[in-house]
């Protein structure tokens, strides 16, 4: 046998092999490939679940997420409706399922809203956050290191160069700053913004800070897989006939990299979501009255001496947990699935 | 912010793709590089001697960078002094913005600060009245090399064994648990963790472990002290560990399959001699290289972006000093602190960069 | 093997740590704090909170006690006219043009290094105050002074120029912004020639000279001598962390018993965060808090939490937490709203029930209806509480133009065609208990059909110039909330009502500007951001500012209330309430009401029960 030989069947006998079927497409074989990741897939479906329960939060429970019910601040979580509650009027509604009006299964906070709710809205700005972010950074950062590994000389050094001095620049710090600085109404900018944006406009200078920040990763990732990709045959032969730059960068090169890109997005959603109730945390994010999760944990810092007040503190923290955790197993999974340099390595 | 996979070896830019910052950074794991092929026309001497002089302007750019945008922000102490004393007037509001030089636009101030800097003079902290590099270096800084220091101990100590044992025991119970455990480590806030551990250990059980602090004074004699500190130490350095300790356990995971599989291993192997020297001797020196070139890279992140941890837990360290800083327009901390770890950074880069070129024979910056 | 070992030595270091607990030792107090002072120059005050833990190494010329009462320090007796230490030159009509002031120094001050303390240091401290180099926080009060001239070693006499009702208060006798009045020369004489003599040389060098050799000395840093005059001297201060004092024999004021009773020494702990200054004082390590440090917990779960371990004791603090209106015509927004009209204003109190407020964000405090506490000179009890009245808020803003024109439960009203809706902007600090007053304001005014637009941005933002002084552009554009402190009280520095007025009519001639209203005719400086205006208010407080029969003042005072509180230029929430913990057995350790300004005003009668310190307080 060959060396070659030898190798894949070794490698078959490590991967309890799935091979390639005849006339396959990539995609379907990714698809299998990761439907075996057990693990991945669970997570995907929790996943799916978190999205869905965010996006219909509103209808979802009894509760408006603001509604204030001051005579029960610090309720403890329980199913079940307690004897002297006088809250039907301040629900949206008196019944969701089995949820009564009434019913707080994760307790209320320190001006009596019902967590749960709040933690379904929360998600709402975190995932929003983080996707958009993600989604956009790795456009972003894919764009550019194509473009710097494709041009190569003068683009490249600079851009590689622009990719240095940002990643030597202390992150967190200049997230910080910028993010102080554009939220400041007293900065020309800023107050531009409040006028442009009004109510979202915390929102979308976090997710314009996460893009800035994280937008070098891809761009290095991308540009190396570009430049490998350069020298090989399909590339000579779109040069020989005559094909534009950007065309054999969009039309060729790039198709090859979107397994590479859509790993990194998912990972980077994990990210961006972590950094976004970071920076609430901090009391630079997402403001009060809004709702996420971050700020919720910031609140909650204060009140762990009170009763019950513990769990304005461990709910936000959990969800954010488990749906990082499974953006985090979603992305493996692709990894595993999409890119081939990852087989084995499970 | 992201860690991609994305090291090529060969052609040395600098592989700070590997860098985070250590309370924020997730993007699931770092990997192993991959296989590329570059080749340049210089040599190694010339490479170093390049890329020493490429710090300055670097450096002097992300100067003005960050000078600029705190410039930028509005709001100065002298304000903090106003809202103090109701008995302030503008006639001293406009004598004491005068006397600090605030009144004149940020690239004067820039430049004035840069003269003073180039002599050495890092300023003064408008926060606190002594000298800001004073300040920073001994108030702060080795406060947050204690705890960043303690914590990247113990990450390795956790993470080489955990990983190794990952590897050994591929697709087994262990390795299971083990990688669940470390998908749960990275994923964690960790202002959240530091919330519910101090929750637990110092709200639950009354007093068991402080909720934060440095120290308690009035401690004395060495063994109440020591014991005391690492009192204090614990849960910060839990915390803030949790998330490398994931990070590399994976990464030391990934790097010893691909040792295992390499051909000097079998040769090894081929060659009768036992399996655990075969494990210790050959495959774990050679795994642990690209680990401790990430621990190189993840070290000055450790400086600044241990802030949330140092908020929850009131640790007087550096990630904090330069979040103040920042808050309050306080520019001489600000500035000393970031350009230290700046300059951080690219030091350990480089020398991350060589190290690496020196070990690795297969790379050649050629 | 080696691992097990190494489990074993932590375990025993770990051990021997939590044995060091519990063992508090000789006559020692640890207090925690949450604001650390910037450095100890006796010239530069940042903000009092910070400079409070001054009153344990310094105390002023005079004092006031627990109950509100002036007491002599420094001086051996409060100048009044009676004693004839204040002599009031008036005019031939009865303006006030000059006022003397003498003051002596008793025999047995000293500083802490054992040097006498003596009217060369009262000359030397002006001196300081008033050169025109130094960055000397404020000379708003050292402004009022002629001159200071030396009667004898322990004698000197205080000149003003203008009617200073404060001559002798804390901080109103000299004018330095601390809480005492008298600083070394002989400490800080050699460093002022020092520096001095360097600016001389380099002119355009002087605030880096002053910066680094002035405010940056060791004397100022901790580093080096610092010496007081108050019953405690500087031992150490590790930045950050805490900084330790120990008793002076020879300080003359002595509480009942004998002295190695009481403490000896006190430390000051600098903790940022609440839960971890908590979880210190529940562990024991933390003996005492100041009283800033724990604002907004709710003293019922504090109670709860410590049990019989502490006490825990509310007091009012003087800071009055108040909506801020925006009431410049230019401000488009705001005129719209028809702020500037008090029905408005008037709506508003009654539409907050500030009972409720009160009690949630900031249990203790008590519902505010006036610019002064109880305790302030004249302060009125009798006042309109302005109760929680949703009917009569409707009325009036129905009264204004306003109505829910279409069903969406916001008001609206139509001017010159223009739909406009009742939008209120609000701003505060990202504070906890701000945030959560923005949130049940947000609830409590949509009742009444108001949507109040809640934005909370840091304190270095909302209390820069460029923004809280530029309401007449629109910066903030409806509410300011924040406290500030309105007492006239016995203290200067409370004012009387710092932002309410507009024209200081006390100069002469007389001149016609609004000098305390920002605007772009004086560069937008002055502290009534409100930017209200009323010729009668200010008037009175000028009357007040000038009566020096406390009898006839506070009967001006009553009117000015009165005034107020008709107008509301600003709506009063609720005085805030000052939480202090203190273990038990720690006696005399109180500030017993606002007018006493700072929790460490008594040091050297504080003491442990079980060590024999008697409670006189």
């Amino acid at each position: 046998m060959t060396d070659t030989t030898r190798t894949r069947s070794k490698q078959a006998e490590v991967e309890n092999d799935l091979q390639t079927r005849p006339g396959e497409s990539q995609w379907r074989y990714a698809w299998r490939s990761f439907r075996r990741h057990r693990l991945a897939m669970a997570a995907g479906v929790v996943l799916v679940i978190l999205i869905l329960g965010a996006i219909f939060a509103p209808w979802l429970t009894p509760y408006d997420f603001a509604r204030q019910n001051r005579s029960n601040m610090f309720g403890s979580p329980s199913l079940r409706v307690a004897a002297n509650a006088q809250t039907i009027d301040k629900c949206a509604r008196p019944q969701v399922l089995w949820w009564r009006c009434g019913a707080h299964p994760f307790g209320t906070d320190d001006l009596g809203r019902d967590i749960l709710t709040r933690v379904l809205h929360g998600g709402r700005v975190s995932l929003l956050v983080g996707f958009s972010a993600a989604f956009i950074s790795t456009l972003l950062g894919s764009l550019i290191g194509a473009i710097a590994g494709y041009w190569g000389r003068a683009v490249d050094a600079f851009a590689s160069r622009l990719i240095e001095i940002m990643l030597s620049i202390p992150q967190l710090p200049l997230l910080l700053i910028l993010v102080a600085l554009l939220a400041n109404p007293g900065v020309r900018f800023g107050a531009m913004l409040t006028g442009a944006l009004g109510d979202s406009k915390n929102i979308v200078i976090i997710i314009v800070v996460i893009i800035l920040l994280s937008w070098m990763s891809t761009a290095r990732l991308v540009r190396g897989q570009i430049i490998a990709l350069r020298e090989r045959d399909f590339v000579e032969a779109a040069r020989a006939i005559g094909a534009s730059r950007m065309r054999i960068v969009f039309r060729h090169l790039l198709p090859n990299v979107t397994s590479v890109i859509i790993v990194q997005a998912t990972l980077m959603t994990g990210e961006a979501i972590l950094i976004e109730s970071g920076l609430s945390f901090l009391g630079l994010g997402i403001q009060p009255p809004a709702v996420s999760w971050g700020n919720m944990l910031s609140r909650a810092q204060g009140f762990l001496y009170y009763p019950n007040g513990v769990y304005t503190a461990l709910f936000p923290g959990l969800f954010i947990l488990l749906t990082v955790l499974c953006v985090n197993f979603v992305g493996d999974g692709l990894r595993d699935a999409l890119d081939p340099r990852y087989h084995g390595r499970a | 912010m992201g860690l991609g996979a994305e090291r090529c070896r060969g052609r040395a830019i600098s592989p700070s793709s590997l860098a985070a910052d250590s309370d924020w950074g997730v993007g699931g794991f770092p990997s192993r590089p991959g296989l590329g092929s570059e080749k340049a026309g210089v040599g190694m001497a010339t490479y170093l001697v390049r890329r020493v002089l490429q710090l300055i302007p670097t450096l002097f750019v992300i100067s003005l960078l960050l000078f600029g945008l705190l410039a930028m922000k509005p709001g100065d102490p002298i304000d903090e002094m106003r809202r103090g004393n109701p008995g302030f007037t503008q006639a001293d509001y406009d004598r004491l913005r005068e006397f600090y030089g605030l009144d004149r636009p940020w690239y004067v101030q820039y430049w004035r600060w840069l003269g003073r800097v180039v002599h050495g003079d890092f300023g003064t902290s408008r926060q606190f009245g002594r000298p800001a590099a004073d300040y920073v270096f001994k108030y702060r800084f080795p406060n947050t090399v204690l705890l960043s220091g303690l914590s990247l101990l113990l990450s390795f100590s956790v993470a080489v064994p955990a990983g190794v044992l990952s590897a050994l025991r591929q697709r087994g119970f262990v390795d299971y648990t083990i990688t669940v455990v470390s998908f749960v480590g990275v994923s964690i806030p960790i202002f959240w963790m530091g919330i519910m551990l101090i929750y637990i250990f110092a709200v639950q059980f009354r007093g068991f472990l402080p909720a934060g602090g440095l120290a308690t004074p009035g401690v004395t004699g060495t063994w109440p002290i020591l014991g005391d500190r690492l009192r204090h130490l614990l849960l910060p350095v839990l915390a803030l560990s949790s998330l490398q300790v994931a990070q590399w356990t994976r990464f030391m995971r990934s790097s010893m399959l691909e040792t295992i599989q390499l051909d000097f291993v079998v040769t090894a192997r081929s060659k009768g001699l036992s399996e655990r020297r075969v494990i210790f001797k050959h495959a774990l020196r050679n795994a642990i290289l690209p680990l401790i070139t990430l621990m190189g890279l993840n070290v000055p992140a450790l400086f600044s972006g241990a802030i949330l941890t140092e908020t929850v837990f009131n640790w007087p360290g550096m990630g904090r000093a330069i979040y103040d800083a920042i808050l309050v327009n306080d520019f001489n901390v600000a500035m000393v602190s970031l350009m230290f770890i700046s300059l951080l950074v690219l030091l350990f880069n480089l020398l991350t960069d060589i190290a690496y070129a020196l070990v690795d024979p297969r790379i050649r910056y050629g | 093997m080696r691992y097990r070992m190494s489990v074993v030595v932590l375990g025993i270091v770990l051990a021997a740590g939590l044995a060091v607990l519990g063992s508090s030792g000789s006559n020692s107090l640890v207090i925690g704090a949450s604001q650390e002072p910037s450095n100890l120059c006796p010239w530069e005050g940042a903000a009092d909170t910070k400079e409070n833990l001054m009153g344990i190494f310094n105390i002023g010329l005079t004092y006031i006690d627990s109950s509100g009462v002036l007491q002599p320090g420094l001086a051996t007796e409060i100048p009044t006219e009676s004693n004839g230490r204040l002599v009031v030159i008036s005019d031939a009509t009865g303006q006030v043009i000059r006022q003397q002031v003498v003051w002596t120094i008793r025999e047995d001050a000293y500083w802490s290094d054992g040097v006498p303390i003596t009217s060369d240091d009262a000359i030397f401290t002006f001196q300081v105050q008033n050169t025109q180099e130094m960055m000397v926080t404020t000379r708003a009060f050292s402004n009022l002074v002629e001159e200071i001239v030396k009667v004898d070693d322990k004698t000197f006499r205080i000149t003003y120029g203008t009617p200073n009702l404060f001559y002798s208060s804390v901080g109103g006798s000299i004018g330095l912004a601390r809480f005492y009045d008298i600083a070394p020369k002989h400490i800080w004489g050699p460093i002022y020639d020092q520096v001095m003599a360097q600016i001389a040389a380099k002119p355009e060098n002087a605030s880096t000279i002053i910066e680094g050799q002035f405010l940056g000395a060791p004397s100022s840093t901790g580093t080096g001598a610092v010496v007081g005059s108050g019953a405690f001297e500087f031992v150490e201060w590790q930045i950050n962390q805490f900084i330790r004092f120990a008793r002076r024999a020879d300080f003359f004021l002595v509480p009942p018993g004998p002295a190695s009773n009481y403490l000896q020494e006190i430390t000051v702990r600098y903790i940022v965060a609440q839960p971890t200054l908590l979880s210190g004082i529940m562990a024991g390590e933390i003996e005492a808090c100041d009283d800033i440090s724990l604002a907004g917990m709710d003293p019922a779960i504090l109670r709860a939490q410590l049990g019989s371990q502490a006490v825990v004791e509310v007091t009012a603090s003087g800071f009055i937490e108040k909506l801020n209106f925006n009431l410049f015509p230019s401000c488009q927004v705001a005129a719209d709203l028809l702020l500037g009209d008090k029905r408005t204003r008037q709506a508003i109190i009654q539409a907050i029930d500030r009972e409720d407020l009160a009690r949630t964000v900031y249990p203790g405090a008590t519902v505010s209806n006036s610019f002064l506490v109880d305790g302030d000179i004249g302060f009125d009890a009798a006042l309109n509480p302005w109760p929680y009245n949703l009917t009569a808020a409707r009325t009036l803003l129905a009264d204004l133009g306003w109505a829910d024109s279409d069903g969406d439960g916001t008001l609206e009203r139509t001017v010159d065609g223009r739909v406009i809706e009742f939008r209120l902007h609000w701003v505060a600090t990202t504070a906890d208990f701000r945030i959560r007053t923005g949130e049940i304001l947000q609830e409590m005014l949509a009742d009444v059909g108001i949507k109040l637009e809640v934005e909370n941005l840091p304190g270095s933002v909302v209390f820069s110039s460029e923004y809280l002084n530029h309401g007449s552009e629109c910066t903030w554009r409806g509410i300011v909330e924040y406290a500030e402190a309105g007492g006239v009280g016995q203290a200067p520095a409370d004012p009387l009502s710092n932002e309410l007025w507009a024209n200081d009519l006390l100069e002469v001639p007389v001149d016609a500007e609004l000098e305390n209203t920002p605007l772009p005719e004086n560069s937008f400086g002055g502290t009534n951001i409100m930017g209200w205006v009323s010729v009668e208010f200010d008037q009175l407080r000028a009357d007040a500012l000038r009566e020096f029969d406390p009898d006839k003042r506070s009967a001006i005072v009553k009117l000015m209330q009165q005034l107020y509180n008709e107008e509301l230029p600003t709506v009063p929430l609720y005085d805030r309430s000052e939480i202090v913990v203190k273990m038990a057995g720690l006696v005399n350790y109180t500030k017993g009401t606002a007018a006493a300004r700072t929790q460490f005003w008594n040091a050297w009668e504080w003491g442990w029960a079980q060590n024999g310190a008697a409670a006189v307080r």
